[in-house]
């Protein structure tokens, strides 16, 4: 078959149907920053779930992530994606029920990780939220 | 199932029955959730041995992988200067000559990421599916036995809808052990 006969044929197999997929990607890449804390964030929540599960601990599923936050498994699940952009709150409230650290905010003074910190008064501190 | 159009300028997919997206949208919606990419290297964690890395920076690297085909996407939709051929690659690594339908595999270095295509001519391509590849061989771990099968399925399809030469025929078994 001559390949012109055969795309022809091709192209009218196909279904003019439009999606939305070009837009979702030029989101993701215009978002990607937090989005890639976000999807860390969700890779810590995972894991520590799944190692809850894994010794017999509380919470260890998304459901009872859910009842001790008081808010809905679709709230958990939507975290879980790593497609939401967490407020503080809700990254503290995730910190606390999981007793786990999930995000630290270096202070504006300790902003230069490289520096040796010098013995002072002065201790540097790292603000966890 | 149907073939629809999409945003990459003569790249296709199949939208399979009861799905959604098609099959495009779909793995690009699927490779950015991270339950979905969790639960997947939680199951083929023993997979995992030969890169030497645990479930959670395979993670990591597959979002890695992700961002720059995002990119690498981005830049077919919007430049005429890249060509779908250098993106696809024949299944079969042996496969040496054009061959009527072939199917290709979009592979980009060092990702285990696949998007597996019909080349239906130099420039147009359908793509039937993909998945996380962490096997030599697709018919190694089942994900990529079901690309397989999905390949054939579609390959079926457009032979039973006039879209092929049957000399083409010969090589849906010779392979099947890719």
């Amino acid at each position: 078959m001559e390949n012109e006969k055969k795309l022809e044929k091709f192209l009218g197999l196909v279904t003019d149907e439009q999606s939305d997929g070009l837009a979702k990607l030029k989101w993701r890449i215009d978002n990607r920053p937090w989005l890639r804390r976000s999807q860390t964030i969700a890779i810590s929540v995972l894991s520590t779930l799944r190692n809850n599960r894994a010794e017999g601990k509380q919470p260890g599923t998304q459901k009872e992530l859910a009842e001790i936050m008081e808010v809905s498994p679709q709230q958990i699940n939507k975290i879980a994606k790593g497609q939401e952009n967490l407020t503080l709150e809700t990254i503290s409230r995730l910190e606390k029920a999981l007793g786990i650290l999930l995000i630290e905010v270096l202070a504006s003074w300790r902003r230069d990780e490289t520096e040796p910190v010098a013995e002072s008064e002065d201790v540097p501190q790292i603000v966890s939220v | 199932m149907k073939i629809v159009p999409t945003f990459v300028k003569n790249l296709y997919a199949f939208r399979y029955d009861g799905e959604a997206l098609n099959e495009l949208d779909r793995l690009l919606d699927l490779w950015n959730d991270l339950a979905y990419l969790t639960e997947f290297f939680v199951t083929y964690e023993t997979h995992l041995g030969y890169f030497g890395v645990g479930a959670e920076e395979a993670i990591t690297m597959t979002l890695h992988d992700v961002d720059e085909l995002d990119e690498f996407l981005a830049n077919l939709e919007s430049s005429s200067r890249y060509s779908l051929e250098l993106f696809f690659r024949p299944l079969n690594d042996f496969e040496y000559k054009a061959v009527p339908l072939s199917r290709q595999k979009a592979k980009r270095r060092k990702s285990w990421l696949r998007l597996y295509a019909i080349k239906i001519d130099a420039e147009h391509f359908v793509i039937t599916g993909g998945t996380i590849k962490l096997t030599h061989r697709m018919v190694e771990m089942e994900p990529t036995r079901n690309e397989l099968a999905k390949l054939e399925k579609c390959r079926d399809y457009l032979q039973l809808n006039d879209v092929f030469d049957a000399d083409s025929l010969f090589d849906l078994f010779t392979e099947l052990g890719q």
